[in-house]
């Protein structure tokens, strides 16, 4: 049986005669590799399924079994799906929270298909299996599963000095925003010209909806540019928009960057002023010289 | 010097001879009239606004608890019918002590209001209310720019108006006093009758042929513009809705997962963004509560109030520029059922 999804008989049928070599074979497979394969799904071959596809891997929840937060945990998210796929070695399958039908399953790891991308997808065959109805609070879900309490729960906001490569760990979103912004090609020459000692000091916050759209920009940036033509560094603040070293910089909102040329402050870029992060920096070392 | 020839309008009933006879008085005359009636003209403008948007107008009276005695409601509904009434009087020339006292006393209040929000911005306090002055929000300015435009905008006309009064005739001219009574009326008509007509694009910012990129709120660094919250509408088709994070969009959202999920499984049309000035844990708890198969992005309260007349709106953009807008949600079926 599958959840919220369209199923004929005529598919349940065939699913089920298919099931029984696949089903010996997936054991033989399981068996040995253990919880490996829990966290790696497999690089299967085969049609996605319609609706449970598109997983991409997001930051913004942290998997927490019986309330030890798992660290070593994968959680993907179809926004179009409307659905959460979690992996941890410390659940025995891959789990689908449904948003819409609040209901989750247990996903067969073979029924998982990782791209080159990283994205993963259910596969059309994919045996589904229902294991409960969660319930959901203000900034989480939890339901029990075989006993034990398995919740999605909102990640802390990323706080304090940090570089490019920590917040892409964090959140993968900053990685995949950074890939679809194309700089200039022609500014980033203009940048690579420039004899000066540049450093870009970027405060922003995690859950600041603006910082989301800019920050994967400014880190397409900090990829592209060469160590000594500019340095990025990255300060999250935290929810509450109180820290010291906001104080200290006079830091009134986020996204901002600090640009200091030779080690001096020479201007600053603040919010919407990042969309085009190369000519921003480019017009505030201008302005300064 | 000779003195400047100045051709008057030819009185009429309703007009007096002045006291002084020179051609000096003349000119003030004209001066007088000619001030009056733009100061009409821009009350007028200023009703027009107003009247098209009276949800924006009444939220502000009631945000600057104007209308603790007899309702906020009431009090747009006074407020417009004098403001209309004092234009069409001074429009038509009409500058007796009973037209010109409330009209002073209307531009003290809209300055003392615009006065209010430039005073609390300079000492780095938020507005009083989102938008500023008297020109609703069709009108989108800084508390500075609101108070130094009204300032020059209705001061020197209303004072100039003040020069070359009629000295005697009819205190009551009766054709222009019916005139702006029926004003008056009409104003109060139009703004009761404003939320259900098709006026959304004249009220507001947001109409077709408007670039995102030009939708903005704020200055310095305070300034926001709509690309900066979804990056994304430079380029290609989208749709965008604005919305409050409410239980009645919470049963419109299966209707937008219902598109979501065409799209997802190969169907054609453009992407969809939500948004809304929802805060992030009331963004979340939304997620969870109804699901939505679609981005909910945050942006600023000024910039979004002139946007809108009622939530939900929404709107279609192609690379960048606004083509297409609604009342409530996009016309899914539109792209769902195929053309």
């Amino acid at each position: 049986m599958t959840i919220d999804r369209p199923d004929s008989p005529t598919d349940r049928a065939s699913r089920t005669l298919c099931a029984v070599p696949a089903l010996a074979l997936l054991a033989l497979l399981i068996v040995p590799v253990g919880t490996v394969l829990t966290a790696t799904p497999a690089t299967a071959q085969g049609a996605p399924d319609p609706l449970f596809k598109d997983f991409e891997q997001i930051g913004q929840f942290s998997l927490v079994i019986d309330g030890k937060v798992q660290e070593d945990a994968d959680i993907f998210q179809s926004e179009a799906a409307g659905a959460i796929l979690v992996m941890c070695s410390e659940l025995d399958q891959p789990i689908l929270f449904n948003l819409r039908s609040r209901q989750i399953a247990k996903v067969p790891i073979m029924s998982l298909a990782k791209r080159p991308t990283g994205d993963v997808d259910i596969l059309a065959d994919a045996p589904l299996v229902p294991a409960g109805t969660f319930s959901v609070g203000t900034d989480g879900a939890s339901v029990n599963v075989d006993g034990r309490t398995v919740a999605l729960e909102e990640r802390a906001s990323l706080i304090g000095a940090h570089q490019a490569d920590e917040l892409i760990n964090y959140d993968p979103a900053y990685a995949r925003g950074a890939e679809s912004y194309s700089p200039n090609e022609s500014l980033i020459q203009d940048l690579r010209g420039q004899d000066k000692d540049i450093r870009v000091e970027v405060f922003f916050n995690s859950k600041c909806g603006v910082c989301k759209k800019m920050v994967p920009r400014i880190i397409k940036l900090d990829q592209v540019l060469e160590d000594d033509v500019v340095q990025f560094s990255y300060y999250g603040v935290p929810d509450s928009y109180k820290d010291p070293e906001m104080e200290k910089k006079d830091i009134t909102g986020v996204p901002t960057g600090i640009v200091y040329v030779n080690g001096k402050e020479v201007g600053r870029i603040v919010g919407g002023q990042w969309k085009i992060p190369e000519l921003a920096i480019k017009n505030t070392i201008l302005k300064a010289s | 010097m000779a003195d400047a020839t100045v051709t008057a309008p030819a009185p009429t009933s309703d007009t007096a001879p002045f006291a002084g006879s020179s051609s000096s008085a003349g000119s003030l005359r004209v001066v007088g009239t000619v001030a009056g009636a733009f100061l009409g003209a821009v009350l007028l403008v200023a009703v027009w606004a107003k009247a098209i948007a009276p949800a924006a107008f009444v939220e502000e009276i009631a945000n600057r608890g104007l209308g603790l005695v007899i309702g906020p409601v009431a009090v747009a509904y006074v407020a417009l019918a004098l403001e209309a009434g004092l234009g069409v009087w001074l429009l038509t020339g009409v500058r007796r002590l009973w037209v010109l006292v409330p009209g002073a006393l209307l531009v003290a209040f809209f300055l003392f209001l615009t006065g209010q929000d430039y005073a609390r911005d300079l000492m780095g306090l938020e507005p009083v209310a989102a938008s500023c002055g008297c020109f609703g929000n069709l009108v989108v300015r800084t508390p500075a720019q609101a108070f130094w435009q009204d300032l020059a905008l209705l001061v020197p006309p209303l004072l100039l108006a003040f020069l070359g009064r009629p000295a005697n005739g009819s205190r009551v001219p009766k054709v222009r006093t019916v005139l702006g009574i029926v004003a008056a009326v009409g104003a109060v008509l139009l703004a009761w009758k404003a939320p259900d007509l098709p006026l959304d694009d004249l009220a507001t910012r947001l109409k077709p042929g408007v670039r995102v990129a030009d939708l903005c709120a704020g200055e310095g660094e305070g300034r926001v513009c709509l690309d900066t919250v979804v990056p994304e509408l430079d380029q290609g088709s989208h749709l965008v809705v604005l919305a409050e994070l409410n239980e009645e969009l919470g049963a419109e959202v299966a209707t937008i997962n219902a598109y979501m999920d065409y799209r997802h499984t190969g169907g054609d049309g453009p992407d969809v963004w939500l948004v809304t000035t929802a805060e992030h844990a009331e963004r979340q708890a939304f997620f969870w509560q109804w699901a939505p198969a679609f981005d909910l992005l945050q942006a600023p309260e000024l910039l979004l109030t002139p946007l809108y007349r009622t939530l939900p709106r929404s709107f279609a953009v192609v690379d960048g520029e606004v083509t297409d807008t609604w009342s409530g949600l996009p016309p899914f079926e539109r792209w769902q059922d195929g053309p």
